[in-house]
């Protein structure tokens, strides 16, 4: 009886741990949407960087930038086009200007491999939100030790725009909320 | 408003507003997939044209863009492609545009459906460095002229749909309404007490059976209400009517001339005339209830006979010898002319007679009447008729037909009478067949002031007032008067009312003056209405009186009365006008038959015939061929004045 009742139990564990990932995701993207009035630019980057560090990247799958940040919340897994535009979602609305982003799509010819970063536009510099990292300036900090290359400059705005009926059918679909 | 407009009007605004809504949705579906079309037209051409630009851009080979630019623009469909430079999208680097191409669509529909400006946008960069914008804009004359199409096809299959739908709904209203307007015509009908029957078939199951009932009930109530009538009339009848003759008894008297008195806003004019059968009881008594029956129904017939008994002339046993006779529409001359009748042919019934015969007193309606005071007039008329034993008497008041008479009281009329003017008219009676003359009948002209007085009005007046002695003495002096001036010359012949005669005071009168006018007299034939003459007890003995003065006595109108030779056999009689009546009606053989009896039968008695009223040559043979004495009409001579020779 006992160890029925262990098989049991370990046959749900895996899937309360996902479920407690998509809380502690939830959780926290609405405690930073509380505090913020507290926080300074900085701050609101820096913890959203700690949200989407929480995702895991998928980079087999094909991307779906139409996806919103709670869809990518309760999936806990998405590619990197995926994470990027989640991110911006999220800073639009923190009340970041939404017009100065960019989503950038960089090509490591070394490593054969595909990142998108977000770009920031401000009037006197850019500032490059990486997947883990944030930088100031131009791209020869990363250059420094990869060989990097800007494959396309994407204005997330007019992914939204375009793909707005598609988003919003799939959302009525699944009875979601944008955020 | 009545239930089927009602139902008109929602079932149109409801086909209206499913009509407008549709096409209004429609075409917001169209304008949506039109705008996303186009949108998706805009990206794919940007995209499609920056990636040969962006190289060109970066190496600033301006010929290259502009060319490339130029053969972009002018192979596609746009309006606007434009290239800006990297600060702040600014200058414009390159521009085609043209925006000035019109829709050929009317300008109502483009206010009616605005519509933003359709651009596809995309940066170009040099690694992270923005150097440039391409904006493609989409010319919306081509989303107008769609939706324009797309709206004038929609407008007309959705009025069509409309209406065809509103013509079936239209057909189902009326399925729908034709047997409930059915039910209520019925009912309608019905409360008017008529009862038809529901005869239209909608062919719906529920509705036939709704028919069906209502049919049957309406029958029911058909039944129901006859047989109800039925009964009132049974009711009715034995409380208004009179059991012995089934004539309408005392008590619907009462009302009917009442009803009638009582509706003050038309002016009634006619009479009332009251019969009595004198010594009624004791008829009854004597000659049993059957005699008194036929007595009974002999005053209904002869009533019947001469004013005929119906709306305008109805008749009323008010107890066992008293009969009433109101007469509407009538006036001064008819109720004379029907109580004179009636009475004379009464005096006709042998049992009647036995037991002192009947007595009429009538009088007309004057407009302040009231039921009692007509009455009361009338009893009197009868009362004086009685005690005087004038068989008819009709009372003085002047009725409604006399507003306008020329004369309103006896003194009135005496004073016309004796200051008239008298012109005589000759016309000829002649033989049928040897054209030879018998007499000349003289006509009276009355006139007054130079205005020509109507000589029958003036005797209906003459005869209500009793002053027709004072009008035939006028006539009879001025007759001598013409006569001893030469102005009329052989035998002459000359109406004089025989009322006259009643009148002892005339009688002394005019047998002085037939003394003192002797050859005059013996050339005088005197006419005598048949009527009045039957109302005249002493005709006989005046009459011999008269063939001593040497003056011949005729009798006009013969036919109009009873026709009763056996009352004129004992009489002093020469000549017998027949009444105009059966030569001037068609020519059948009932009243050749009629017209040959009394030509050969008052030959047996000594009495000349004369048909007059002869106006054309049929007649005149007929005259011939029936064996008349003699005739007189238009065809033989007109009546000609005696001034015109």
């Amino acid at each position: 009886m006992r160890a029925l009742a262990v098989l049991f139990t370990l046959l749900f564990s895996i899937n309360l741990a996902d479920a407690n990932q998509q809380v502690l995701l939830r959780v926290q993207w609405q405690q930073l949407a509380l505090q913020n009035s507290l926080l300074s630019l900085q701050e609101k980057v820096d913890k959203i960087q700690g949200i989407a560090s929480l995702i895991e990247i998928d980079q087999q799958r094909a991307s779906q930038v139409v996806k919103t940040p709670l869809q990518v919340f309760e999936q806990g897994q998405a590619t990197q086009a995926e994470i990027a535009f989640a991110k911006w979602y999220m800073l639009k609305e923190l009340g970041f200007p939404a017009e100065q982003f960019r989503l950038v799509y960089v090509k490591d010819k070394q490593a054969t491999s595909t990142e998108v970063w977000l770009a920031w536009y401000q009037t006197q510099q850019v500032k490059i939100i990486t997947q883990s990292d944030v930088y100031e300036g131009n791209l020869e900090h990363l250059r420094r030790n990869r060989s990097l290359e800007v494959v396309s400059v994407v204005d997330p705005q007019l992914i939204l725009k375009s793909r707005q009926s598609t988003r919003t059918a799939s959302l009525q679909q699944q009875g979601a909320v944008f955020l | 408003m009545k239930l089927s407009r009602q139902l008109l009007v929602i079932h149109s605004v409801i086909i209206a507003l499913l009509v407008i809504g549709y096409a209004w949705l429609s075409l917001l579906n169209i304008r949506q997939l039109t705008i996303q079309e186009l949108l998706n037209q805009s990206n794919t051409a940007v995209h499609y044209l920056v990636e040969p630009l962006q190289n060109a851009v970066i190496e600033q080979d301006y010929v290259v863009y502009q060319t490339k630019i130029d053969t972009f623009y002018d192979s596609g469909n746009y309006s606007r492609i434009s290239l800006y430079g990297a600060e702040n999208f600014k200058p414009v680097m390159y521009e085609r545009r043209n925006l000035e191409h019109t829709a050929d669509v009317p300008g109502w529909f483009v206010r009616l459906f605005p519509v933003e400006p359709i651009i596809g946008q995309k940066e170009m960069y040099k690694g992270l460095e923005k150097v440039a914008l391409l904006e493609v804009q989409i010319h919306p004359f081509a989303f107008y002229q769609f939706v324009w199409r797309q709206f004038v096809d929609m407008l007309s299959v959705t009025v069509f749909v409309g209406l065809v739908a509103w013509a079936l709904g239209f057909a189902l209203i009326n399925i729908v309404l034709q047997p409930i307007m059915a039910v209520k015509r019925q009912a309608s009908a019905v409360t008017n007490k008529h009862f038809p029957q529901i005869t239209t078939h909608s062919g719906i199951a529920e509705f036939e059976q709704l028919i069906e009932v209502h049919n049957e009930m309406t029958r029911q109530v058909k039944v129901l209400f006859s047989q109800q009538q039925q009964h009132l009339d049974e009711l009715k009848h034995d409380l208004y009517h009179e059991t012995s003759s089934g004539l309408a008894n005392r008590e619907y008297f009462q009302i009917t001339l009442s009803d009638l008195l009582n509706r003050k806003a038309e002016r009634l004019m006619g009479g009332l005339v009251i019969i009595q059968l004198y010594n009624a009881s004791k008829l009854r008594h004597e000659e049993g209830f059957s005699a008194y029956q036929d007595v009974v129904e002999e005053v209904v017939k002869t009533v019947e006979r001469v004013s005929g008994i119906n709306k305008n002339s109805a008749l009323f046993q008010l107890n066992e010898q008293d009969f009433a006779l109101l007469l509407l529409h009538q006036g001064t001359s008819e109720i004379l002319e029907y109580s004179k009748t009636i009475g004379r042919q009464l005096d006709d019934c042998e049992l009647l007679q036995k037991h002192g015969g009947a007595f009429l007193g009538a009088s007309e309606i004057i407009e302040s009447d009231t039921p009692e005071s007509l009455k009361k007039r009338a009893d009197e008329a009868l009362r004086y008729a009685i005690d005087h034993d004038k068989h008819f008497y009709m009372d003085k008041t002047s009725g409604e037909s006399n507003r306008n008479a020329r004369f309103k009281s006896k003194q009135e009329l005496l004073n016309a009478i004796e200051r008239a003017r008298v012109e005589f008219y000759r016309q000829p009676v002649v033989d049928p067949i040897s054209q030879q003359l018998l007499f000349t009948e003289l006509y009276t002209k009355l006139a007054l002031d130079d205005e020509e007085l109507s000589l029958p009005s003036v005797l209906v007046l003459a005869e209500k007032y009793e002053v027709t002695t004072e009008l035939d003495k006028k006539i009879l002096s001025e007759l001598q008067k013409h006569y001893l001036l030469g102005a009329l010359q052989g035998k002459i012949s000359i109406n004089v009312s025989a009322f006259s005669f009643h009148s002892k005071e005339f009688q002394t009168w005019l047998f002085n003056w037939l003394k003192e006018a002797q050859s005059l007299a013996s050339n005088l034939i005197m006419e005598f209405d048949e009527i009045d003459l039957s109302h005249t007890p002493q005709a006989r003995e005046i009459s011999f009186k008269l063939a001593n003065n040497g003056v011949q006595v005729a009798i006009d109108h013969f036919g109009r009365g009873s026709s009763s030779l056996s009352r004129f056999s004992d009489m002093k009689l020469h000549w017998l006008k027949i009444d105009s009546r059966y030569i001037q009606r068609e020519n059948t053989a009932s009243n050749r038959d009629y017209l040959k009896m009394i030509s050969e039968l008052v030959e047996k008695l000594g009495v000349s015939a004369i048909i007059p009223n002869i106006e054309t040559e049929e007649q005149l043979t007929l005259a011939k061929e029936v064996g008349c004495s003699g005739v007189q009409g238009f065809l033989i001579a007109k009546p000609k004045s005696i001034f015109e020779d």
